[in-house]
Parts: structure tokens; C-alpha cells; sequence
């Protein structure tokens, strides 16, 4: 098992190389750099003067060295774990991890939350009583997750609270340490559409899974050893079905971590999904860069600990 | 005894009446304002920045020389100056500063802090592109004559210097700050002399003032302070406002009629729904420098086919002034009167004499007609409008494909002159002196000059028309200017219009004016809240 | 009729997955046929705006003057091409770079693997937005954002259920008795991956219409323009309360698109595997 985990920690380095470079490739594909946003948008001053500032700009950011130089510069910095300066915020790109990582991480975990409280025992009710008219509600219900967009989802939900109860989310953040209730009234809508949206596939998929996994043999010398059909199902089926579901949360929570952005847009919730998405728009190349880093290693992190788990679950499988 | 008690009950119930009215109408104190920001400001820095986000955010922190008047938003007052004086010449400004003003840590303020301020807005080296462009060319220097007087020598005597000076853009910073600091980027560098001192900034959740205990104005600001929640959805603020959650909407981005309308279901009497010009001229350009609109017949082509009332009608909801150049309600006289505007070709109705010889000319030059790429940035309803245009550019020949542009790296493009035409593009007016919108998007160096269009005659009045102090010379001027423009219809920024908005205010809501242009009237050094 | 007793037959066993294909069948239908149905073009800005659903315009006119039954109708052919190609390009190839992968082994395999991780790695939305903005916006974009997205997802799907398939006897015997590789694959592999293909497939084919909506809302979806259900969407949230139908019209065609594929999907998956059908034990 050891060995295992050593050689995926291994296999990180090339995996986040690739993934930073394919990033800072494709932001250098795209056109425009700050120093043009910065000086264009605003349109007030002649053009002579604002080929002169963007050229200034550049050699303040380092933008006119070579790309490979600025490539392996910010690799430099970035294996101690120094990101550089913000090009759009002036401000060190930790501080802006440091400030937008809790809130998308808490995001994450709640909708993660309410996402297998739903699904998973809607599935295994879905699967229990197949092919009655429960598991045919059951299916429909877990399409609809689907069938809308996020963004509608969400809007719908806005629109709702302030039309049938005049009410609305709090429009500033604040954090779980600070005023737990505040947080959660925030935090908690833009979760549920969230876990609407991604328990559709889990409640699927644990359906299939028991499905699967009732015809095995075990579970058939499990019958035949006279255990009730509530110990079959429960301690046998369910446990060794929910495995791949784990992999599934797993691989999803790997994608929540790093931000949803239109829910972050809608609930008025600053998190890295917004930071990245308006880093991109500003060619803040350091924020992107550095946040487009985390989420992979956050990604690669979970899905190695979701393996491990399930190595360590199913007595079958055997990491060498 | 009874009688006594009697008569000094009625005498008391006579006195609460008239009271009661007027204690309505006297400002209250205490309260705090909710309204948004519709974006993160990020940097801070008012004089080195040029997106709303950022002046709106630090508004009510720092006072000018001069302002707009926040009770008469056309008229200028002084601020920090409590008045000033004009040299024969007009080319010298004397600014005669309040006295035991302090800034928000404490220290005194004086005239040093103004010229550290101007010194550096007229820094050839640095980036100023609202204050520091418009007083450039202007200004010659600044001296502090002593503690309490502040002297602006002219590069020549203009008439529209206070406007300029008046603008929100041109805000006086400490000069221990920008020494300490080196700019104005940071939360705790917002340190001013304004009636709310910076309280918080959340990134990308909330900024928050509070206020002013000492503030040079005595018995003002009347809030306690305000708060500006950071939304970023149009959705969400729509549901913010009806949710009573903000308590106004200001500037920008302007309402559409169906979120106005939604807003008053929501909140009923509540709420004061009304329509208000944001001096936005509603921009189409075509890059002169580039085939097909280096033609000046393609341009006028165009200038002659765009249905202006149209667009108004179908993009803005009605909410708007067509064809105009100058819209006489923010220049007054300076403006061409409307009726002559909607007579010339390209705004008169009907349109059929307009599009015929625009057809004609298209067919000059492109007898099977033309494909062009029609740019816009992703901002607004912008992207509606282009496909307006394209509708009413189709019956002339000219058949466009839409190609959109971020927000923000848009602008690169449309710097870099790469596009074939853009429809269309708003562009904000810091102030409201005709000159304004042309030394902005007609004069050849201009910097919203997009269509990168060099017209000499435009330029000699222009500039004519800037150095001219005579009020009567000048409207003279800007009339000529205009017709010109309209009447020869080769230019390279057609004026769709001038944009309005819809808005709403909390009834509570007194002592706030919107200003006549998108940068002021945000201070609310005079707001307070009714209970 | 024999074909007749066996769809009745299936009607009735799988009434879900019945009433999904009658649901992409009208799809299919109306895309094929949008130029003979949508009473006027996509982009015709003519009419009035805002009006709401009438004898004329039975959908209503959105925000600039366009009909919105029509553009409803041109939506279903851009969602169902998005959708279709996106999916059938991008699984198909990250289908076959799975098989392949999974078979050569070794180092090719183990570097392949990590070319997919640092795809899988990356953000989906911003993929997509920073090609829009290299690219320009148009569907094909969109097709080509979609498509990225699918191909590390389903070689990495396909290449684990290859690798099982790779340890079973008869591939062995086969290349024993001489068979090439390529044979083997053919013959051997790949039809033993199809059933996870067509799932892969059909649960796609609904995603990628959903996702395609999303991007629209941040602006990398099809150009504004475009009849797309998800620009619909998008520009109908700024008036809900006032002019819903611009919101509901296209938020049904969606959801019944998503429906009818998802429970197709699911009928041909639980036929193709015969272990689920039936009840339990």
C-alpha cells in the first residue's frame, strides 16, 4: 500500500507540470495581456502615449522577456510555494489563495453533504424496489438534477425566496468561524442547487452498483447462510456497492474544491472560482497560473485519497 | 384647572401638528446606506484608475477642490476650496482652502497635500487616464502659495477649468499617504477628508464607510455610514432591490423597463421609480483605416442607414435621446436643438430617401453587396443591439456576422484598431462640458477615437471651440461643430444617442440627488434616512 | 407483426425508456424539419418585443423582436449538433485512446495516463472560456471546448474497463493462435467496451446540451445570435417575473431533451446488460 501511494504522490510532479503548462500556454494563445487591458479601457489618452505606457507596463511585469524565460521563472517560484504578485489586484497571489480557498472548500463540503444524504439512499431505494413505481420516481427525479442548467437553478432559487418570501441570502460573506448562522444562511442555497445538480448521477450510480453487485455470490452464500434479507442488503450489498460511488463524490468533490463560478456569481459568495474566472479575463497570468496549480493538486490529491479508501475497503483489491 | 390642562393639551396638539411635518422634512441622524457596486474594485487608487467600480467605491472618502454640488448637480461648489478667484487673464486660478480640516488619521491638512496630489496627476510619467488626461493639457503648474492657498497657472485660459478640477476623478490625496505608500492602492491608504472614512473592504463581498466624526462640514455627513454589497449578477442585484435589501440604484448598470417594473411589484410605495440620463453617448464605429469603411462612402452609407429611433426604441426601451451628439439636457444651450437634429439625414423618419441613397452607395462599391465582422464587447445588452444593427444593416447590402469580445480584453482590441466595425459601444462622460464627448471620440487624438478618423476641420473647431471664454462664441462653435458632423455623415462614431436609464430609490431615502454624470453624486455627504 | 409484439413488448417492460425514445424521436424530428416548422427565421428581428405568447407568435417575442417559437425550433437542430458531435467525436476518440493505451501498455500507456490527468486537472469553464477567447466565439468552438472536455473522461473510463477486458482468456488464445493486434482489438476489445461507449454516449449527449447552457451564461457559450436553448435561457433570467415565457419555453425544450436522452440512455444500457434486468434474486 505504502509503495502505492508513493509512486501516485510520484506521479503528481509530471501530472501538475503538465497541467501548468498546458495552462500558461493556452493564457498565452489567448489575445491580450493586462498591460493592454489596462491601458485601453479606459480610451482617454492618444494612442503615442498608450503605446508608451503598455510598454512601460510590460517591463514592470516582466512581460517583455522571452516566454519560456517567464515559464520557468514562475516554476521557480512557484516549487517554493511563492505565486507571485497579482497583476489586476497588486496584492502577494497567496494572499488571494489564502482568502478565496476556505470559502469555495466549505461550499464544497456542504454540497458534497446534502448530495449523499439525498442520492445515496434514494439509489439504494431505487434499486431495492426496481422496476416499481418508486424506483420510476426515483429515476425521474434524479434527471431532473440534470435537465436544468446550474445557472437556472440557481436564479430560480433567487428569484423564488424574494418573490413568495421577500427574503433574501446575505449578501456579504462572512465565514463559519465568524457567524456560523449568517454563513450558512449564505452558503446554504447555492449548496442545494449544487446537490441537486450532481446527485442525479450519484443516485445512478448507486443504484446500478447495488444492482450489480446483489447477483454477486457472495451475496447469494450470504442468502443461503439464512441472513435476513436486511442483512443481506445492508451490510453486504450496500457496503461493497458503495465504492465506486465514494470514487464518483470523490472525483466530484475534486471539481467542487476549485470554485463553481456561476454559483459564486449569483449567491454573491467571493470565492476561486470567481477569482480565477476574472483572473482569466484580466490576463492576471500569476493568479491564474497559481489557482489553475491548487485546483489540480486539490483534484489529484482527492482522487488519490478516494483510491486509497477504497483499496482499503474492498478486501479484493490489492495495490502493489 | 380642568380648562388649564385643557387649553395646554390643545396648545401642544396645535404645536405637534406643524412639528410633526417639518420633522419629516429636517434630516435624521443615524441609519446606514445599503446599495452595490457591480463589480470588485481590486485596486483602489482614484487617481490612477478608470473603471466606475473603483471611484464608487472610495467616492465618499476624499473631497475635491471643487465639486458638483450635491444639492444642484449642474452647479460647481467648492469643497476643500471655499472659494476661488480668476486672474484677468484667465490663465491663473486661485483656490482659497478651508481652514482646520484633518485628515481621517488626524493629521492637518493643508495646501502641500494639494499640490503632492496635482503634482502627481500631472506627472507626464504617471498613468492618470480621468484627472491626469483631462488636466494635462491644461495645466502649466501648481503652487502652494501658503498653508491655505493654492495657486493653477494655465497653458492658455480655458473656460471649462473648474468643470475639469470639479471632476470626481480629481480627488485630493495626503501627502504623508502617497510619501508613505507611493499610491492609493491599498485599503489603508484611503485615507481623505470626505464625510465617511474607509471602514472595510471584504474582496468581492462588501466595501463599507463610516462616519466622519469631525468632517469640515459641521452637522454633516447625517449616516452613520454606507455599505456597498459587491454584485456581480444582474440577477442577483435585480433580486436585491426587490427584496429591499439595497436601497438604491445609482448610475450604473441602468435598469432595463422590465426590471424597473419588477422592482416596483416587488416593493409597491415603497419605492420612487424614475428615468435618468447617465451621459453615455451610444457609440457605433467604423474602423477608418480599414476596408471596407477607409471608403468614406461606406461610412456614409451606414450614417445614413442606422435607424437610431429603432434602437433606442427596441435596446434601450424608449429610454434614451436619439441622433444627438450634445443632449440638451446635460449641456444646455451648447446642444443643437432636437428638432433640428431629427431632421437630419440619418435621423429622419421615415427613413425611405436615407436607405435609398445608402443602398445606392453600398452598390457602388460592392455591387453584390458586402460580408463584414461586426465586433462587440460582451457587456449590457450590447450584444442585443449588434444584432439589431445587423438587421438594419442587411437591407442596404451589408451583411454582418457577429463577433463578440470580452469585457475586458475588448477594449485591447478595439484599441489595436482590430476590427472592421464595432456595434456598438457606450463611453461615459466625466463631466458635463460640451467639449467633452469631442475631445474624447472626435478629436484626432483622441482617446476613444476607435475609428482612428482624422478630420481636420473637425479638429480646428474643436480646438477653436476649447480655447474660446466668449459663452456666446463658443455655443457658435459647437453648433457649427455638430452640423458639420451630422451633415456630412462620413464620420467614423455615428451617434446612436444619448443612453438613459431607469432607477429606483427607497422613499426613505432623502437628500440624495442622481448626478448628471455616472462618477457623481455617490458621495451622499448630504443623504439621510426617513424612519 | 413480429416487430410490432416485440416494440409493444418493450413498451411495456420499459415504459421509461419507451416514453425517452418517443421524446428524442419528436427531438430528432423537429431538428431535422426546423426549416419547415419555425414559422420565421432565428435571427429576424422584425416584431415587437416582449410580446407574450399569442395566436402570432404562440411563444411569445423575446427582448429584441424575435419569434421565440422559431427560435425554439432552430435550437433543437444547434442543441441536438452540439450535442451529438461533440459527444460522438470526443468519446469516440477518447474511446480509442483508452483501448489503446490500455493494450500497448507500459511506458506509452503510463505517459498517456498523465497526459489525461493534466486535461481531467484543468477546470472545465475555463477550457472553455479561454478558447472562445483565442479562438472567437462560434458553435464549432463550442463543439471543439465540449469535445476536450469528454475525450480525458472517457479514455480514462474506457481504458479501465480495456484493461479488464485485456486479462481475459480468449484474448490470449487469440493471439496464440496468430491473430495480429490489431486484430485483436477489433475483433476482440472493442466490442467488449461497447457497452460502456453507449452509455458513455447517451449520458453525454445531454450533458454537453446542459454545459453548452452554462457557458452561455458566462459568456463562452454559442455566439448570442444563435438560437441556442441556453442563450435563451440566459437572457431570459434578466426578466422572469415580467416575461417569463423566455425562460419557460426553452427551459422545457431542454429538460425534455435531458429527459428523453437520459431515459433512452438508460432502457439501452439495462437491455445491453442483461444482468439488470428483472427484479432482484
Amino acid at each position: 500500500m505504502r509503495t502505492y501511494i508513493t509512486r501516485r504522490l510520484l506521479l503528481f510532479v509530471p501530472t501538475l507540470f503538465g497541467a501548468s503548462l498546458l495552462i500558461f500556454v493556452l493564457m498565452r494563445l489567448v489575445p491580450g495581456d493586462i498591460a493592454e487591458i489596462l491601458v485601453y479601457q479606459t480610451g482617454s489618452e492618444s494612442s503615442a502615449v498608450q503605446k508608451r505606457q503598455i510598454e512601460q507596463i510590460r517591463r514592470e511585469l516582466g512581460l517583455d522577456r522571452p516566454v519560456a524565460t517567464q515559464y520557468l521563472a514562475w516554476l521557480a517560484g512557484a516549487v517554493r510555494g511563492d505565486f507571485g504578485y497579482s497583476y489586476s489586484q497588486r496584492r502577494p497571489v497567496n494572499e488571494i489563495l489564502a482568502e478565496r480557498f476556505p470559502r469555495s472548500m466549505e461550499l464544497a463540503t456542504v454540497t458534497l453533504l446534502l448530495a449523499a444524504l439525498w442520492a445515496i439512499p434514494l439509489g439504494v431505494v431505487s434499486a431495492v424496489r426496481q422496476n416499481t413505481w418508486l424506483d420510476y420516481v426515483v429515476r425521474v427525479l434524479s434527471i431532473s438534477g440534470l435537465s436544468l442548467p446550474i445557472f437556472f437553478t440557481g436564479v430560480l432559487i433567487l428569484y423564488l425566496l424574494v418573490r413568495v418570501f421577500r427574503w433574501l441570502p446575505p449578501l456579504e460573506y462572512v465565514s463559519l468561524t465568524e457567524a456560523p448562522v449568517e454563513n450558512l444562511k449564505q452558503l446554504i442555497w447555492p449548496a442545494l442547487a449544487q446537490a441537486y445538480y450532481i446527485s442525479a448521477p450519484i443516485m445512478r450510480l448507486t443504484r446500478s452498483q447495488m444492482l450489480e453487485v446483489v447477483r454477486q455470490d457472495y451475496v447469494r452464500t450470504a442468502r443461503a447462510k439464512g441472513l435476513g434479507e436486511r442483512a443481506v442488503m445492508y451490510r453486504h450489498a450496500l457496503r461493497n456497492s458503495l465504492l465506486p460511488v465514494v470514487t464518483f463524490i470523490g472525483w466530484w468533490g475534486g471539481r467542487l474544491l476549485g470554485g463553481v463560478v456561476i454559483m459564486e456569481i449569483i449567491f454573491a459568495v467571493p470565492g476561486m472560482g470567481l477569482a480565477l474566472v476574472q483572473a482569466v479575463s484580466y490576463r492576471d497570468y500569476p493568479t491564474v497560473q497559481a489557482i489553475i496549480f491548487v485546483m489540480a493538486l486539490i483534484f489529484l490529491t482527492v482522487n488519490l485519497a478516494v483510491d486509497v479508501l477504497y483499496g482499503w475497503l474492498d478486501p479484493r483489491i490489492r495495490y502493489g | 384647572m380642568k380648562t388649564r390642562v385643557r387649553l395646554i393639551a390643545l396648545l401642544c396638539a396645535a404645536l405637534a401638528v406643524p412639528a410633526a411635518v417639518t420633522a419629516q422634512d429636517r434630516p435624521r441622524y443615524g441609519g446606514v446606506l445599503n446599495w452595490f457596486d457591480y463589480g470588485d474594485p481590486g485596486r483602489l487608487d482614484v487617481h490612477a484608475e478608470s473603471p466606475l467600480v473603483v471611484q464608487q467605491a472610495t467616492a465618499g472618502v476624499y473631497s475635491g477642490l471643487l465639486h458638483w454640488d450635491p444639492d444642484d448637480p449642474s452647479k460647481i461648489a467648492g469643497d476643500l476650496a471655499e472659494r476661488w478667484t480668476v486672474s484677468p487673464d484667465g490663465k491663473t486660478y486661485t483656490f482659497h482652502l478651508r481652514k482646520n480640516v484633518k485628515w481621517h488619521d488626524g493629521q492637518s491638512f493643508s495646501s502641500a497635500d494639494v499640490k503632492a496630489s496635482f503634482d502627481r496627476l500631472l506627472n507626464p510619467e504617471f498613468k492618470s487616464p480621468k484627472c491626469g488626461a483631462a488636466l494635462k493639457p491644461l495645466v502649466a503648474s501648481v503652487e502652494a502659495v501658503d498653508a491655505s492657498t493654492v495657486q493653477f497657472t494655465l497653458k492658455a485660459p480655458v473656460s471649462y477649468f473648474p468643470g475639469a478640477i470639479a471632476s470626481a476623478w480629481c480627488r485630493v490625496a495626503a501627502k504623508h499617504i502617497l510619501e508613505k505608500y507611493g499610491d492609493l492602492n491599498r485599503p489603508e491608504a484611503q485615507v481623505g477628508t470626505g464625510p465617511f472614512k474607509f471602514k472595510k473592504y471584504d474582496r468581492g463581498s462588501v466595501i463599507e464607510w463610516e462616519k466622519t466624526k469631525d468632517y469640515f462640514i459641521p452637522g454633516l455627513p447625517y449616516l452613520d455610514g454606507v455599505k456597498q454589497y459587491i454584485l456581480v449578477g444582474g440577477p442577483t442585484q435585480v433580486a436585491a432591490a426587490k427584496a429591499g435589501r439595497i436601497m438604491l440604484w445609482d448610475a450604473w448598470p441602468p435598469m432595463r423597463k422590465t426590471q424597473a417594473d419588477e422592482v416596483k411589484t416587488a416593493r409597491g410605495d415603497e419605492v420612487d421609480i424614475y428615468r435618468w440620463p447617465i451621459n453615455t453617448i451610444f457609440l457605433l464605429y467604423m474602423n477608418s483605416k480599414r476596408a471596407p469603411f477607409d471608403n468614406p462612402d461606406m461610412r456614409r452609407a451606414v450614417f445614413l442607414a442606422i435607424d437610431r429611433q429603432e434602437l433606442i426604441t427596441k435596446a434601450l426601451e424608449g429610454a434614451g435621446v436619439p441622433c444627438a451628439i450634445l443632449d440638451p439636457k446635460l449641456v444646455g444651450e451648447f446642444a443643437l436643438p432636437l428638432e433640428e437634429v431629427a431632421k437630419t439625414p440619418g435621423c429622419r423618419q421615415a427613413k425611405d430617401t436615407d436607405l435609398a441613397e445608402a443602398e445606392k452607395l453600398v452598390k457602388k462599391h460592392h455591387p453584390n453587396g458586402i460580408d463584414i465582422e461586426i465586433a462587440v464587447r460582451q457587456v449590457g445588452n450590447y450584444v442585443d443591439r449588434a444584432q439589431l444593427v445587423i438587421a438594419q444593416l442587411r437591407k442596404i447590402g451589408i451583411r454582418g456576422t457577429l463577433k463578440t469580445h470580452e469585457s475586458a480584453a475588448g477594449y485591447a482590441s478595439f484599441g489595436k484598431g482590430d476590427f472592421q466595425m464595432i456595434a456598438t459601444q457606450d463611453r461615459a462622460m466625466d463631466g458635463i462640458d460640451p467639449g467633452d464627448v469631442f475631445h474624447v471620440v472626435y478629436h484626432t487624438n483622441a482617446g476613444s477615437n476607435y475609428a482612428q478618423l482624422s478630420d481636420p476641420k473637425a479638429d480646428d473647431l474643436i480646438d477653436r471651440a476649447a480655447k474660446e471664454t466668449n459663452k456666446n462664441k463658443r455655443t457658435q462653435l459647437y453648433h457649427e461643430l455638430q452640423r458639420y458632423i451630422l451633415t456630412s455623415g462620413t464620420t467614423g462614431a455615428v451617434p446612436v444617442g444619448w443612453v438613459e436609464g431607469f432607477f429606483f430609490r427607497d422613499k426613505k431615502v432623502r437628500g440624495y440627488k442622481p448626478a448628471l454624470t455616472t462618477y457623481d453624486g455617490n458621495t451622499f455627504m448630504k443623504t439621510w434616512l426617513a424612519p | 407483426m413480429d416487430e410490432a409484439g416485440a416494440l409493444a413488448r418493450f413498451a411495456q417492460r420499459q415504459p421509461l425508456g419507451t416514453a425517452g425514445a418517443v421524446i428524442v424521436v419528436v427531438l430528432v424530428g423537429v431538428a431535422v424539419f426546423a426549416p419547415q416548422l419555425a414559422p420565421h427565421g432565428p435571427k429576424e428581428t422584425g416584431f415587437a418585443p416582449y410580446l407574450p405568447p399569442s395566436a402570432q407568435f404562440p411563444m411569445g417575442t423575446d427582448q429584441i423582436g424575435r419569434d421565440v417559437l422559431s427560435r425554439v425550433v432552430w435550437g433543437a437542430r444547434l442543441s441536438l449538433y452540439v450535442g451529438l458531435t461533440s459527444v460522438l467525436i470526443g468519446v469516440t476518440l477518447g474511446a480509442l485512446w483508452g483501448v489503446v493505451t490500455a493494450y500497448v501498455g507500459g511506458a506509452p500507456d503510463s505517459g498517456s495516463q498523465r497526459v489525461v490527468d493534466s486535461l481531467m486537472a484543468l477546470p472545465p469553464i475555463i477550457l472553455a472560456l479561454a478558447l472562445m477567447a483565442a479562438l472567437g466565439q462560434s458553435v464549432n468552438n463550442v463543439v471543439l471546448a465540449l469535445l476536450l472536455l469528454l475525450v480525458p473522461t472517457a479514455a480514462r473510463t474506457v481504458r479501465s474497463v480495456a484493461l479488464s477486458v485485456k486479462e481475459f482468456p480468449f484474448v490470449e488464445a487469440a493471439l496464440a493462435a496468430g491473430c495480429s493486434h490489431t486484430r485483436v482489438i477489433v475483433r476482440h476489445i472493442l466490442p467488449n467496451c461497447l457497452a460502456t461507449y453507449i452509455v458513455l454516449v447517451t449520458t453525454n449527449v445531454s450533458y454537453a446540451i446542459v454545459v453548452e447552457a452554462s457557458l452561455s451564461f458566462i459568456g463562452a457559450g454559442a455566439p448570442p445570435d444563435e438560437p441556442s436553448w441556453g442563450g435563451m435561457l440566459t437572457a431570459g433570467t434578466q426578466a422572469i417575473e415580467n416575461a417569463p415565457w423566455l425562460v419557460l419555453f426553452p427551459g422545457v425544450a431542454i429538460s425534455l431533451a435531458v429527459f428523453g436522452l437520459n431515459l433512452l440512455g438508460d432502457a439501452i444500457r439495462d437491455l445491453a446488460d442483461p444482468r439488470l434486468r428483472g427484479g432482484l434474486g
